[in-house]
């Protein structure tokens, strides 16, 4: 473990993603520090451009995008970790399970994920969307999670396949340990690093997603997260009108965020996978 | 049996499956929302009515014209009989056009629109990435972050951005729509140029996304692919560059076309974001409506129309790399 | 190969343009200076062009009153509250319960034929047989008959003399062809179901213009250049055709009013003062705040049965003290309204009268934060831990839902402040905007503690269609079971309210309809059943002026044409415009 930490630390790529990241996270978590103002608050007219006052001028109710900005990020981030845990943790249990006790399940589950897979995630998100009456950042990012998690089981049954067939899960199979024992033991440490990559990834996706969803107009309610930034600053007409501080920022972020995420993976990608090292 | 026949057959039993799955799904999602259907659609109706029994009246002929007063599983069975007759059933919002004839006419405009711009995307993608894992150095420094970027941006507010810039700030582009508005469409080359105008920027922002996200994987193939040892033979061997990229690129396209099928899903997810910011009159739009109104009809409709398509191109691609692989039509050899 | 591939795809791209075509013998192009361009006034694809279905597209949905294809004996104007002849010539009452209307002998319909007292009995009573769209205005009249050709007599029902709705019906009913419809019913077995869903693509009218194409992406009217009203109005329209473009959403339409594309524009436009900021031939009514003339006051409905809200008065006028309503016009208004005079009259010259203001005025509210504060520490409502005041009772001052549809972008915002400013005088309350039916289907049935909605539309039974529609609780059902037309979401109950809305209108003495209005007027802000936020017009007017020049304005408007786009006397714009 301490080996990998070493490896990973040394790769620029990694390192760049994970900096941004901290920087990033930074600024969200400590400015509200120090800005205590309730982000609700309508302290300006709509759309004033930036200030000295509000750093980034005012949303279209006089809020300030600034304090907004953190908020919503923090907003955001929750739902897309919360959609990256559900994800992960579903793709994994299916994934395992298909992978490891085969036969008429393993198909089974495979036709389920390929269905999930092909139908596309946005129609599904949509569908569940606007059926629940109370959607919170929580139910949102179910949701989200809900309708990614084909592509983590996919990749992990395919590993856990092949890895059914090595010696040492053999030997721990004759020695008569129960399957769940074997998976965790002998299977799981081995997915690990595979896993975490995919937890980043599903974690992107959701930031994206919860983007996506939010400007449908079916994100969750009474919510400031960026994807509610951009769907009120759609509404009112943010760029029409040249107010582009409303609108871009929140995009920005996320696509810092997201970027940072796909970075970091694309880092640990090659420390784990030697062959795509220069 | 010819083993190309065999994975054919199963690939086809799977698909047909996964559709049967699809408009059960498109069945019950739709009825799990809360409310009964019929008050919506009866509401706009009897709009100034001020007798009850009227009321009473057209409520119950809704109920029994959308088959609301019958059990759930007869529902169903209704449903999917009508889908074979290509009745989709009657639209709550466009009351009383059924939701077939909104599909046909949105559905020439989304096929002409997607599927060219995400195939246009994802070859350029794949060269792009051909390229960049070739030619390491420079260029692959520059071309993965860049796509890596693009494709973290929030499509939607990409489109938005580009919409914007493009449109209302340079006006090189039009502001949206399907064609110019104050023509009528007839088959002259005016309309056609106006169509193919407003084609343009909507085409353009779903192929540079497309791109974003083919080229990096394809360039983690290749790279994979560089590495094999018949490369390094073959470059031993003193064989031309350019002949090595020809293997290197048909062997890394393979795992890529599996991709594709499997990407189509969201591709047309992201395709169909492009329609509604940029009012393209396809499915995304009509979809778009359909769900301020809860027309559920109408909603069910194009994600039905919008999962076949995708499971037939999903299909269709299987079947063609089944065609590509020669390692596949070994697998199915030594089943036999 | 490339080369083959790019041919394929433009065979196929041309291809499917010939599947998507429709009208084969339409012109190519709309000549710009001969076509006037609408938006605002129709949001999906057209359902049909059938005026008696409820749900009819523009131009001939009824909510909006548009007289382009269909026609009303008289045209309301907004601007001096009177009604102008159209297909009748006069009216007037020949004994307390009967109303004489004699009609234009010029008119006619598009078809050819005459229109005649035949067809405005027929208009009529087709409303008594079935559920039609001005079917609420039969509930008050006994019959319609008709008195030679050019002559019609309505009775009132003496049990329910409504001489309001009956003069308001002048200006409504649709007048429609007997010799289309009646075949029509016959043949749908008089079923309303099936005759409303006719699609009637070629309506028969007796108006200016007929349909001339319509698919999905636009609806477009052309001239009949045998209009009887020529006869009238001396000329025809200026515009040769009238598009309509329907767009997705208020920002798609606006941005093609900003390119240009359209020239009348009945949609909420955000700071429309930048349009003309770079002297671009853009114009509001009003060149200055508030831009628009009111029309009506979108207002909080509270749900009476609600414990804590409805049974607390002191609670509402909290409520009302509390908002901010100087925001709500600036960020959610863009400033389009001026601060609200509570009450059930606008501020016009043709209600102020009614109402004697001295004795309500001390009834009217204002922001007043500290105030509101007082009045709640008075009735020993105290704050707990979180913030929100708890009734003596133990009822706790929320969490209650304000809800509107969900995209109404001036709505939501105005309720995000509401639910702002309560939180400042410690009460819970939060948004909610769920999809127009899911919203709709809600309040009609009475599952909410406070919607939002607007009152209704000006006319000549104003003050008091406006009272009726917020305090009358006559036949409103139970929570459970839907309202029908729009009113009293909140269930509303005051006996001598109740009274007073069933006697004025059928009062001719204006001492006393004074005294009867101010009674009502005191009731209403005694209880305050709802809050009024902010003014807002009955239909939004903005207008580009590169193209058609001579739409009216505050500071020219010779022929008195109220700026509401299409509704009502609007039409008589159309004849003092002209293209460059």
């Amino acid at each position: 473990m301490r080996n990998t930490m070493r490896i990973l630390l040394k790769s620029p790529k990694f390192m760049f993603g994970f900096t941004l990241l901290v920087l990033v996270m930074g600024f969200v978590f400590i400015y509200p520090l120090f800005n205590r103002a309730d982000p609700f608050e309508m302290v300006a007219s709509g759309f004033d451009p930036p200030s000295s006052e509000h750093i980034l001028g005012s949303d279209n109710f006089g809020r300030d995008v600034f304090l907004e900005l953190a908020h919503g990020a923090q907003a955001s981030l929750y739902v897309g970790l919360v959609a990256g845990v559900f994800a992960t943790l579903i793709g994994l249990i299916i994934g395992l399970f298909a992978g490891y006790v085969g036969g008429m399940i393993d198909n089974v589950l495979t036709a389920i994920n390929n269905m999930f897979i092909v139908i596309p995630p946005l129609v599904i998100l949509i569908l569940i969307s606007i059926g629940l009456n109370n959607r919170s950042s929580l139910i949102v990012g179910l949701i989200i999670g809900f309708t990614a998690w084909p592509w983590t089981a996919r990749a992990v049954r395919a590993q856990t396949a092949s890895l059914r067939l090595r010696d040492h899960v053999n030997i721990a199979k004759i020695s008569g340990y129960s399957t769940m024992r074997i998976i965790l033991n002998d299977i799981l440490p081995y997915l690990a690093s595979y896993a975490f990559m995919a937890f980043i990834l599903q974690t992107a996706t959701g930031i994206l997603e919860e983007a996506s969803i939010s400007m449908l107009g079916l994100g969750p309610y009474n919510t400031i997260s960026l994807g509610t930034m951009l769907n009120w600053a759609m509404m009112f007409e943010a760029m029409g009108t040249g107010a582009w501080w409303a609108f871009i920022p929140p995009a920005i972020i996320i696509g810092i965020f997201t970027f940072s995420l796909y970075i970091i993976n694309s880092g640990m990608d090659e420390v784990f996978n030697p062959k795509i090292r220069s | 049996m010819n083993p190309y026949v065999r994975y054919f057959l199963k690939r086809l039993g799977w698909s047909l499956i996964t559709l049967t799955v699809a408009v059960m799904l498109n069945f019950l999602l739709p009825r799990m929302i809360k409310g009964n259907p019929v008050d919506t659609i009866v509401s706009s109706m009897t709009q100034g009515m001020t007798n009850q029994n009227d009321i009473k009246r057209v409520y119950e002929t809704f109920e029994k014209e959308f088959g609301i007063d019958k059990p759930l599983w007869q529902q169903f069975f209704i449903y999917v009989g009508n889908i074979f007759r290509g009745d989709l059933g009657t639209s709550f919002g466009q009351y009383p056009k059924k939701v077939s004839t909104i599909l046909a006419n949105a559905i020439p405009w989304t096929l002409a629109l997607q599927f060219p711009a995400i195939i246009t995307g994802w070859i350029l993608g794949n060269i792009l990435g051909a390229v960049a894992a070739y030619r390491r150095k420079l260029f692959d420094k520059i071309v993965l972050p860049v796509s890596m970027a693009i494709s973290s941006f929030p499509f939607f507010a990409f489109a938005l951005i580009v919409l914007f810039f493009f449109s209302a700030t340079l006006h090189w582009f039009p502001i949206g729509g399907g064609y110019s508005f104050d023509l009528i469409p007839t088959l002259s080359w005016q309309f056609i140029g106006s169509v193919l105008g407003h084609y343009a920027l909507p085409f353009l922002t779903i192929v540079i996304v497309a791109i974003g996200g083919q080229a990096i994987g394809m360039r983690s193939m290749a790279i994979y692919e560089l590495n094999a040892d018949y490369i390094l033979y073959a470059k031993l061997l003193g064989i031309r560059d350019r002949k090595v990229v020809r293997y290197v690129f048909r062997n890394a396209m393979l795992p890529q076309v599996t991709g594709l099928a499997l990407q189509m899903g969201t591709m047309v997810g992201g395709a169909l974001i492009a329609e509604i910011v940029f009012n393209y009159p396809g499915i995304g739009s009509s979809m778009f409506s359909a769900i301020r109104q809860l027309d559920y009809p109408l909603i069910s409709g194009c994600t039905l129309m919008i999962t076949f398509a995708v499971l037939i191109a999903n299909f269709v691609i299987e079947v063609v790399y089944g065609l590509l692989d020669p390692r596949i039509k070994m697998a199915q050899l030594e089943d036999n | 190969m490339k080369g083959r591939k790019v041919f394929i795809f433009f065979t196929i791209l041309i291809a499917l343009c010939a599947f998507g075509l429709s009208a084969a013998d339409a012109p190519k192009e709309l000549p710009r200076n001969e076509t006037l361009y609408i938006n605002g006034l129709q949001w999906g694809p057209p359902a049909n062009f059938n005026p008696l279905s409820t749900n009819a597209a523009f131009p001939v949905g009824y909510v909006n009153n548009y007289l382009l294809v269909y026609e009303t004996l008289f045209m309301f104007n907004q601007l001096t509250g009177q009604s102008e002849p159209l297909l009748g010539k006069s009216f007037a009452w020949t004994d307390k319960l009967s109303l004489k209307v004699e009609l234009n002998p010029a008119a006619k319909w598009n078809d050819g034929k005459d229109l005649n007292a035949a067809d405005v009995v027929y208009s009529y009573m087709a409303a008594k047989r079935y559920a039609l769209p001005w079917s609420a205005y039969m509930d008050y009249i006994d019959s319609v008959t008709a008195q030679g050709d050019s002559t019609v007599l309505i009775k009132l029902n003496p049990a329910k003399p409504n001489r309001l709705y009956a003069l308001d019906s002048l200006n409504k009913v649709y007048i429609v062809p007997q010799h289309v419809w009646e075949p029509i019913e016959s043949q749908d077995g008089k079923d309303i179901t099936k005759i409303s869903q006719e699609f009637n693509a070629n309506p028969v009218g007796s108006g200016a213009y007929k349909v001339m194409f319509y698919d999905d992406t636009r609806i477009i009217c052309q001239r009949d250049d045998n209009y009887w009203g020529k006869a009238l109005f001396g000329k025809l329209p200026a515009p040769k055709y009238i598009a309509h473009m329907i767009y997705k959403s208020n920002d798609a339409g606006t941005n093609a009013f900003r390119q240009h594309e359209v020239d009348v524009s009945q949609q909420f436009i955000n700071k429309v003062w930048d349009l003309w900021k770079k002297g671009e031939p853009y114009k509001t009514y009003l060149d200055k705040i508030p831009y628009y003339l009111p029309g009506g006051t979108p207002s909080i409905t509270f749900n009476m049965t609600k414990k804590g809200l409805g049974d607390n008065v002191e609670v509402r006028r909290a409520i009302a003290m509390c908002i901010d309503y100087k925001k709500i016009a600036e960020v959610a208004m863009s400033n389009y309204s001026d601060q609200v005079v509570p009450g059930i009259i606008l501020q016009t010259p043709s209600e102020k009268p009614l109402v004697d203001e001295s004795a309500v005025k001390s009834l009217w509210y204002k922001q007043d934060a500290a105030a509101a504060n007082k009045l709640l520490d008075s009735i020993g409502a105290m704050k707990g831990a979180d913030g929100i005041r708890v009734l003596k009772d133990g009822t706790r001052l929320g969490p209650w839902d304000v809800s509107c549809p969900y995209g109404w972008s001036d709505w939501n915002a105005s309720l995000e402040i509401v639910v702002q400013s309560a939180k400042k005088i410690g009460i819970d309350l939060r948004t909610k905007f769920p999809e127009f039916p899911v919203w709709y289907n809600d309040v009609k049935n009475g599952n909410f503690d406070i919607c939002m909605w607007s009152t209704t539309n000006p006319g000549v039974a104003q003050p008091w269609d406006r009272a009726r529609d917020k305090m009358d609780s006559t036949g409103v059902p139970p929570i459970g079971q839907p309202v029908v037309s729009n009113s009293n979401f909140g269930r509303y109950k005051n006996a001598r309210a109740d009274e007073l809305i069933d006697k004025i209108p059928q009062e001719t003495d204006q001492a006393k309809l004074k005294e009867m209005y101010t009674e009502l007027d005191k009731i209403f802000l005694t209880d305050l059943p709802i809050v009024q936020l902010m003014y807002r017009p009955s239909l939004f007017y903005t207008v580009y002026e590169g193209v058609w020049k001579g739409l009216p304005d505050s500071k020219s408007n010779p022929s008195n044409v109220p700026p509401t786009p299409e509704m009502g006397s609007f039409i008589k714009a159309l004849y003092n415009i002209s293209a460059k």
